[in-house]
């Protein structure tokens, strides 16, 4: 105790310099966060419809989808896929007047995609077509992405790769190999198809064999494919036939190229988002 | 002088037993225990967790991030020992420096357990998108566990098992090698205030990144948050600074009498208390933001479901704004209270706001996430229960922290000044 | 001084070496697949598609010499190409299942599902020639016709054991799928002697609930994120949240509570000291 007033001055004299070190290098460190701002964070993609080239896109006729679940279905026998995994997800939703409809989810393959931008090892990147694609050697398994998707679009590999899908082969067969336990996977506009197709001369979205799987299974014909930005392409002609499109969640700006015809007996409930 | 170091002893209440050993060994239970957890996830995968696609991010990542908060006290005391050049905080400082290593090191642990594929951790150090913030952070806190671990050596090195022990002299290999290590640690010890600079940036850069990580995920809404980043450099500092206020009683206190005085301890619990405080003002200044000046609908109806389900406002309003105003208080006026009880108990608090934070936060987004129909999208709650085989691996994360620790109570000489430097260099 | 640079070099060497190796011996490569030479019979086919050939053999399909290449080509204007580089498809229908199925093909394109421009695979498995989904619990019918297939499990007609083919398949109808009159007639035979049944005595059995399905699917389709009826778990729908065991709330308690007790009873810890010199 008697030290203690001893010291008393002296140690006063002390802290308050140092208190006021310590204040200044604390604005320091609080200025060195706002360096960090959230606006350098959400890049510009490297590829652009507005560059030209191909761009593959699909557009969904909600009128014509009948929540067969065909498309789910391909898609696992082409991807090799067991019964939990599902790149593709027919749900049940309704209208803002309580219609109710099937709505179909592929991968948007956004332009914008918050994927792309989350992966720290660019396992998940734009191929020059626009189609977000995976490098399922290079993933880590972290599912950033799949918690920055905002469409729930990926899924993770938790198990051993099956090595025949239950749904093959009455929707199709294995087309790709397996990936790897511990990788996060998604729906790749059956990229395979598309590239050998136009290796062999054969248009994406009119040959069934350049056509995803899905698009090819639809027996209703609901899907269209093809290059957006070709005026002659079936999702062109379909995007321009229909009186509106829409696309999910537009208000993110992630820009998907998976376009939508709304329900028809309520057209107006699509002008939120129209094109 | 360094020979005359005499293990401290902690004795159950008035008896002379030691109970270090059984201590150590209950740690070491805990720890096999938790290997158990950690080979069956590395062989089986990540399908003995509770996650699921909808839950991806569950129980470790919030240890991950609360760990990190806890060595926040770090680079804190790096500044003020190695570059405001205060040494009366030199002893504390080199505390600080160990729980910054323990946190970290806590941390990368926890993850690698994360990673669908663990033996791929090394992919971010190689293939760059810097874009991604979980890039900036792996790179960052692989950086500042390389910092750390720098800074830690010279402390370790201090013990004089490291430079007297018999078989150093006997076998001239080991002795060389020894003497080389020591060569290192000079060095690196002269490069302090380097690596204090280093360290400051790097864990600036990813205590902000880690709450940026979460904030710049629009499709979340409750997640998409401006102030998330300088919210999390700053809980991590009240946390951290509030961990090492316990820590130092603990060590110059109960440990070691005498090694650091009083009122240094006090000035500690000021500074986290300090901190604290001023978390508290941004906070609900945030929390305003978000409410009231600009009302957001999904973040509304995200919070009412939340609320349902668990006591999500609640915590917010008692674990992160009252009761840390109240501990805040406390430890701000602790040269008044002169009661380490309560200071403890204090400092408790903004350890537990800073875990909260990161658990309700990390939980928040996943646990009542958006839908995306285009008509009528609403929240969708997810449902996560965590398996055994995370509370194993969390048990055994959790026992290396405290056995390191234990250990580095007890034999690990945190004294002020350099005694290579001689005993001049202690001067206040 | 210098002891400390050579450290540093076998360091920074070491480092690069281990970076490079991993560059090198880690670095993402796609495998090429496997199979490298041309389908020439189905014994080649049978290799990699064991199970469609099975299943061809298992049919009724087996007893006529039907060959893989009967039904699947490469693609036009590929024939360079050999086959796994590039995938076979199937012939189109009117040059494989029509050529002997004629009679079905008909009914078929005559009917509203021909005039959607659905073909035989959309309900046939190709190469078992059963009915697609068989063995899941939705039949071919519900996959499409969900309201009339619930609609019918909750009639009298599924009650007494009709599904959709009872009516909608058979020789009168075949492949359009439209019920006739006599199709009604081979049940009723009497069909405006009303309350017969009723009269008679039958008891009905409950009908089959098939009601529960439907209305989780439409409450909560996005819940499970599914969409797959069978696949939807029904403590999914009921609420969520990370559910933690009660041994950790034990845990905290004691801890919080122990905290408490010391922290008005105990003492302080350690003695108090000062700075000495």
């Amino acid at each position: 105790m008697q030290a203690d007033s001893e010291h008393k001055p002296a140690e006063a004299h002390v802290s308050r310099r140092d208190l006021m070190k310590v204040g200044a290098a604390l604005l320091g460190a609080l200025g060195l966060t706002q360096f960090i701002g959230l606006n350098d964070v959400r890049v510009r993609g490297s590829e652009t419809d507005s560059e030209g080239g191909r761009k593959w896109g699909m557009l969904i006729d909600i009128n014509k989808c009948i929540g067969c679940n065909y498309c789910t279905y391909a898609c696992q026998a082409v991807n090799n896929l067991a019964d939990d995994m599902l790149y593709n997800v027919v749900t049940t939703e309704t209208t803002q007047s309580g219609g109710e409809f099937y709505l179909s989810r592929p991968c948007m393959q956004c332009a914008e995609a918050p994927c792309v931008h989350v992966c720290p090892v660019q396992a998940t990147y734009y191929r020059p077509d626009g189609i977000v694609a995976m490098d399922y050697e290079r993933c880590i398994g972290c599912r950033y992405c799949q918690v920055a998707c905002p469409y729930g679009a990926r899924v993770f590999n938790w198990k051993q790769p099956i090595e025949t899908s239950p749904k093959s082969p009455e929707f199709g067969m294995a087309e790709v190999e397996n990936r790897p336990r511990g990788v996060v996977e998604k729906c790749h506009f059956c990229s395979h198809r598309i590239d050998k197709g136009l290796q062999y001369g054969l248009t994406p979205g009119v040959d069934r064999e350049a056509t995803p799987a899905c698009v090819v299974v639809c027996p209703t014909g609901a899907r269209a494919f093809g290059d957006l930005n070709d005026a002659a392409s079936p999702v062109s002609v379909a995007r321009s036939e229909a009186l509106v499109t829409l696309r999910l969640r537009e208000e993110l700006s992630t820009e998907p190229r998976v376009y939508y015809i709304p329900p028809n007996p309520k057209p107006e409930d699509g002008q939120e988002a129209g094109a | 002088m360094i020979h005359d170091i005499r293990h401290p002893i902690l004795r159950l209440g008035k008896t002379s037993v030691d109970i270090f050993p059984y201590w150590i060994g209950l740690l070491i239970a805990g720890l096999i225990f938790g290997l158990t957890g950690a080979f069956i996830v590395l062989r089986d995968g990540l399908q003995v967790t509770g996650l699921s696609n909808s839950v991806p991010w569950g129980l470790w990542i919030s240890i991950d991030l609360s760990s990190i908060a806890m060595g926040g006290s770090a680079f804190v005391f790096g500044v003020i020992v190695y570059i405001l050049r205060i040494k009366r905080f030199e002893a504390i400082g080199k505390l600080a420096v160990l729980l910054g290593f323990l946190g970290y090191s806590t941390a990368g642990m926890v993850l690698l357990f994360d990673l669908g594929q663990p033996f791929r951790f090394w992919h971010p150090i190689v293939f760059w998108q810097p874009h991604s913030l979980l890039w900036e952070v792996t790179m960052c806190v692989v950086l500042y566990l390389s910092v750390l671990a720098a800074e830690i050596l010279p402390v370790i090195l201090e013990h004089p098992f490291f430079k007297n022990h018999p078989l150093l002299a006997r076998y001239k290999i080991l002795g060389s090698l020894m003497g080389r290590v020591h060569a290192l640690s000079n060095w690196l010890h002269k490069a302090g205030p380097v690596l204090a600079v280093a360290g400051l940036t790097l864990s600036l850069l990813h205590q902000a990144s880690l709450g940026a990580t979460y904030s710049v995920l629009a499709g979340r809404g409750i997640w998409f948050n401006q102030s998330a980043p300088v919210q999390f450099v700053f809980s991590a500092m009240s946390g951290g600074v509030s961990l090492l206020f316990i820590a130092s009683v603990f060590i110059f206190r109960v440990m070691r009498p005498g090694t650091v005085g009083d009122s240094a301890l006090y000035d500690v619990a000021q500074l986290a208390g300090g901190i604290t405080l001023l978390l508290t003002y941004l906070r609900v200044w945030d929390w305003a933001v978000t409410n009231y000046y600009s009302f957001d609908r999904e973040i509304f109806l995200q919070t009412q479901m939340l609320d349902t389900i668990a006591p999500y406002s609640l915590t917010f309003w008692l674990g992160q704004a009252v009761l840390p105003i109240i501990a805040g208080s406390i430890l701000l006026a602790a040269k008044r209270v002169r009661n380490f009880r309560y200071l403890m108990a204090a400092a408790v608090v903004p350890i537990l706001a800073a875990i909260i934070t990161r658990w309700n936060y990390n939980f928040a987004g996943l646990i009542a996430s958006i839908s995306y129909d285009p008509f009528t999208p609403n929240i969708i709650l997810n449902s996560y229960t965590p398996t055994w085989v995370e509370f194993a691996v969390a048990t055994m994360v959790l026992c290396y922290w405290l056995l390191a620790f234990s250990l580095a109570a007890r034999y690990l000489p945190f004294r002020a000044g350099d005694d290579r430097h001689g005993p001049d260099s202690a001067e206040i | 001084m210098v002891a400390s640079k050579r450290i540093i070099m076998v360091f920074f060497f070491a480092g690069c070496g281990l970076i490079l190796s991993a560059l090198l011996g880690f670095a993402p490569r796609s495998e090429a697949r496997a199979w490298q030479g041309s389908a020439q019979s189905a014994d080649d086919c049978a290799t990699c598609h064991e199970q469609a050939v099975d299943l061809l053999a298992d049919s009724l399909h087996a007893g006529i010499p039907l060959k893989c290449d009967n039904c699947h080509k490469l693609v036009p204007g590929a024939e360079g190409a050999k086959h796994p580089e590039l995938y076979y498809s199937t012939e189109s229908e009117e040059n494989t299942c029509v050529t002997c199925h004629g009679d079905a093909s008909t009914q078929w394109y005559d009917g509203q599902h021909g005039d959607l421009n659905m073909d035989c695979a959309t309900c046939h498995e190709p190469h078992s020639l059963q009915q697609k989904l068989i063995g899941s619990n939705q039949t071919t019918c519900e996959a499409c016709h969900k309201k009339q297939v619930n609609a019918g499990h909750g009639s009298t007609h599924a009650a007494a054991g009709a599904t959709c083919s009872s009516c909608h398949i058979g020789n009168e109808t075949g492949h359009g799928f439209n019920a006739t009159l006599a199709t009604c007639n081979s049940c009723h035979e009497d069909i405006h002697d009303a309350n017969r049944l009723v009269a008679s005595g039958f008891e009905f059995s409950a009908p089959p609930t098939a009601t529960e399905e439907p209305a989780s699917g439409g409450e909560n389709g996005e819940g499970a994120e599914s969409g797959l009826p069978e696949e939807q778990e029904p403590e999914e729908q009921a609420g969520g949240g990370v559910q933690l065991p009660s041994w950790l709330f034990l845990v905290a308690g004691l801890l919080v509570g122990g905290g408490v007790i010391w922290v008005v009873l105990g003492k302080d810890p350690g003695v108090p000291t000062e700075e000495k010199k």
